[in-house]
């Protein structure tokens, strides 16, 4: 039954987001480097680093920070960050929302571009649009996203003025300009999944046009484009699903590099910023946050399988 | 006769009215009064962090913090400390010193600004419990009294030259007690005596602040409002200024500088800048343990070379110390000069004929460092010194190299925001007990003098101190001195009233307006 499905898994979620908890606080502390020593390592000797590490329970043993972190956190405070003083609810509340629309947007521009190309490749193999479609896989696949970052914004903002180089705006503020401020870090991202998802939806739809039922749906009179979209690729859906489900859950665990070049307030810079900070609650809080994201999109993709695909039964 | 006088003073005086007007209009300042109003978009370096006076240590907050409060003194163009909440001051004797302090300034919550405001201020830095970096600053004091509303006596217990200087820091800026207890600290919000009220602060989006207008320097300042947006990635800072998005960046990349000087909208200041990079190298260990070592480093490396390879020239050698002119604790003598040849010499009387192979440690992501680490290994190379290069992350170098001693040689920069008084740039690094003094080195002597030259209050006496300060450290080289990077401002041809302080800050903003 699809409620039971989903209460189990919600059920393995608690138990996955504790242990990775621990293993990330294992790991962020035994690192070496601490949140105090970096801050301060040229304002303060290093008897000053140690006073001021005690004031925030720092020389404490880690199993009673880390219980005393996750106290808190079942009941909601996931702490200030030790660098700002900012609680890092809120600082996560403001930025993953940006994450999350940028991550839709790449996935967005990705599949539009991905799926078209992919089918009319696996149908006309050798043609000029599956020459175009091996390109932009290999453009894809090979091309840093932050040079073309760079280069989009070199050419429409600083040349052509078409866009603002950078800035955020939020959707609900004024949904034009934060739509004109997402489309190039948008396209950046989307490039690596744009080759993927292409090279999987020719792949797994070549495989399926080799096969019997294809012929007898051919042979039935149905048009080519009645096979090609509602029969082949429909089966092929299930393969384009898990490999789009894999790369947006990717992409939103936040892309450090292009947030920073269109200065937007994500959740990638925050939590890789503070993993070089050590500044531990944050670093808690964004990979919980993270975990629970993968595990919720993982949940998605399962459940759109049985909606794609009659044989998958919960 | 009388025509034609008269002919040639009338043509005189059209001539003078039209010659005012083109001057006028050319913008020679013959009618340019600052103009009120208008927003400064500021394009940031990299995100302020904590906002609160006592403990950041961020150079970004600390230049926000200045905009907001006030300490007792303020650092002119030359890092002079002059009067800022202070009216006046006296020194009846070398351990006392008595502020009197301006009357009828008020915090941005409404409240006047008296005495007893200072003391909480200072006792707050001093206190263990607020984990003060700067609490050294008062290591001298031994009371702070308040013998009125408007005067602060403080009491110390051996003469403090850098007393002073060490009051014009923003950290040494005035808070008010009760914004304290209602929030705990002042890392996210700020309320203050300064030019400009903290409005709001979004984290990587947008920090605002306005005009305070009840500031107490008269019809400062000029500018409504600033907003402040981080752009770390340089490019990007860049375009941002070109197209307009920002009017103001607080640091112009040194690779950009060529481009952004050749567009007409937009004004590049001045580089000069306190400040020296340099290689500490690790007495305790061989082959660094041995002077002539270190000497035929510091001979080896052409700081020209430096400059150009890693700092696009935009840079000063350092062939001495690492105080140089016009800082006036500066001094111009050149110990060393590049001479590959007195290097090789040096290295065969120290035993090493055929040089020798060592590690240069830096932390991994900062381009300063890895370039002026590939720069400097390039130059040694002609020495028949070979370093290897290990980057690690921040994090880890600083575990290692500052809390271990687990390195041979690594890259340092020491700037404004950790000194603009002498004792700053010499003590706490060349001092046998010094905080930063990683590289182990050790001379009584030099302990001595480093003592004493805090304790000289003429500035001419002093100097002489800091002259036979730099002699000593530059002879011994424990830090090879590299050079001192320059650090300009750029921004958009209609702000006005900017000046490019030494120290890296902007505390211009508070005369600062917009012709448009």
């Amino acid at each position: 039954m699809l409620a039971r499905y989903i209460f189990a898994k919600l059920q393995g979620l608690a138990l996955i987001l504790v242990g990775i908890s621990i293993f990330v606080f294992l790991l962020i502390h035994l690192v070496p480097g601490d949140v105090i020593s970096i801050m301060l390592y040229q304002q303060a000797s290093a008897e000053k680093i140690q006073e001021i590490r005690a004031l925030f329970g720092l020389d404490q043993p880690l199993h009673v920070q880390y219980l005393q972190w996750l106290s808190r956190a079942l009941r909601g405070d996931l702490g200030r960050s030790i660098v700002t003083g900012r609680p890092v609810l809120t600082d996560i509340v403001e930025r993953f929302p940006v994450t999350l629309e940028l991550s839709l947007l790449a996935a967005l521009f990705a599949l539009v571009l991905a799926i078209p190309f992919g089918i009319v490749s696996a149908a006309r193999p050798g043609s000029v649009a599956d020459a175009i479609g091996n390109v932009i896989t290999v453009i894809g696949l090979g091309l840093p996203n932050f040079w073309l970052a760079t280069i989009l914004v070199l050419v429409f903002s600083v040349k052509l003025a078409l866009v603002p180089p950078i800035g955020y705006v939020s959707p609900f503020v004024d949904p034009v300009q934060n739509l004109r401020l997402m489309v190039l870090p948008a396209l950046s991202l989307s490039t690596y999944m744009t080759a993927t998802v292409m090279r999987m939806t020719r792949s797994a739809l070549v495989e399926i046009l080799g096969q019997d039922f294809v012929r007898t749906a051919s042979a039935k009179g149905l048009s080519e484009m009645v096979v090609l979209l509602k029969h082949a690729f429909r089966n092929a859906l299930i393969a384009v699903l898990t490999m789009s489900g894999i790369e947006v859950a990717k992409l939103l665990g936040g892309s450090l590099i292009i947030e920073q070049i269109f200065a937007l307030p994500g959740m990638g810079r925050y939590a890789v910023e503070a993993i070089f900070a050590r500044d531990y609650p944050i670093v808690q809080g964004t990979v919980l946050v993270v975990a629970l994201t993968f595990v919720l999109i993982n949940l998605t993709v399962d459940l759109l399988y049985a909606a794609v695909d009659p044989r998958v039964r919960y | 006769m009388r025509g034609t006088k008269g002919r040639s003073l009338a043509a005189a005086i059209g001539g003078l009215v039209i010659l005012a007007v083109v001057l006028g209009h050319a913008g020679f300042g013959l009618s340019q009064e600052p103009r009120r109003g208008g927003t400064l978009k500021v394009g940031l370096e990299i995100e302020v962090s904590n906002l609160d006076p006592a403990t950041s240590a961020q150079g970004a907050a600390i230049n926000m913090i200045q905009h907001v409060y006030n300490s007792l003194f303020r650092a002119d163009a030359n890092l002079n400390p002059v009067p800022d909440l202070v009216e006046r001051w006296e020194a009846p004797n070398e351990t006392t010193y008595l502020f009197v302090l301006r009357r009828g300034v008020k915090f941005h919550n409404g409240r006047e600004m008296t005495a007893d405001d200072v003391k909480y201020s200072f006792e707050r830095i001093m206190d263990k419990k607020t984990g003060s970096p700067y609490a050294h600053y008062f290591d001298n004091v031994s009371k702070i009294e308040v013998p009125d509303k408007y005067t602060v006596r403080l009491s110390l217990k051996s003469p403090d030259a850098s007393l002073l200087s060490n009051l014009t820091m923003p950290v040494t800026g005035i808070v008010p007690k009760e914004e304290v207890a209602k929030r705990g600290d002042l890392k996210t919000y700020m309320v203050g005596t300064g030019p400009f009220k903290f409005v709001s602060w979004v984290p990587n989006k947008e920090l605002v602040l306005a005009r305070n207008p009840e500031y107490f320097e008269k019809n400062l300042p000029y500018l409504d409002e600033i907003r402040f947006v981080p752009i770390t990635d340089e490019t990007a800072r860049t375009a941002a200024l070109r197209t307009g998005a920002v009017d103001f960046i607080d640091l112009a990349p040194a690779k950009d500088v060529p481009i952004l000087k050749r567009e007409a909208e937009i004004v590049i200041t001045d580089g000069a800048n306190v400040n020296y990079i340099a290689m500490p190298l690790n007495l305790k260990r061989k082959p660094f343990d041995n002077v002539k070592v270190r000497q035929a480093v510091a001979y080896a490396i052409s700081r020209e070379a430096i400059v150009a390879a890693a700092f696009d020239g935009l840079a000063r050698p350092l062939y001495g110390g690492p105080l140089v002119p016009p800082y006036w604790a500066g001094s111009a003598t050149r110990r060393y000069s590049y001479d590959v040849n007195t290097a090789k010499k040096l290295l065969a009387e120290a035993g090493y004929p055929n040089g020798f192979r060592s590690t240069l440690k830096i932390p991994a992501g900062y381009a300063l460092y890895s370039n002026t680490a590939q720069a400097v290994q390039g130059e040694l190379r002609r020495a028949n010194i070979t370093l290897d290069i290990v980057a690690e992350e921040v994090g880890i170098w600083i575990a290692n190299v500052w809390e271990k001693d687990l390195f041979d040689a690594y890259i340092i920069r020491f700037w404004g925001i950790d000194y603009i008084d002498p004792d700053g740039a010499v003590h706490r690094q060349f001092h046998s007990k010094g905080a930063f003094n990683k590289a182990g080195y050790s001379n009584a002597k030099l302990d001595e003098l480093i003592e004493r030259a805090n304790r000289v209050l003429n500035r001419e006496e002093r100097r002489k101190r800091y002259d036979e300060i730099q002699t000593i450290v530059s002879e011994e080289a424990p830090y090879i001195f590299l050079v001192a990077a320059d650090r300009s401002e750029a921004y958009r041809s209609h702000v006005k009233g900017y000046v490019h302080l030494p120290n890296g800050s902007q505390y211009a903003f508070r005369q600062t307006w917009l012709s448009r």
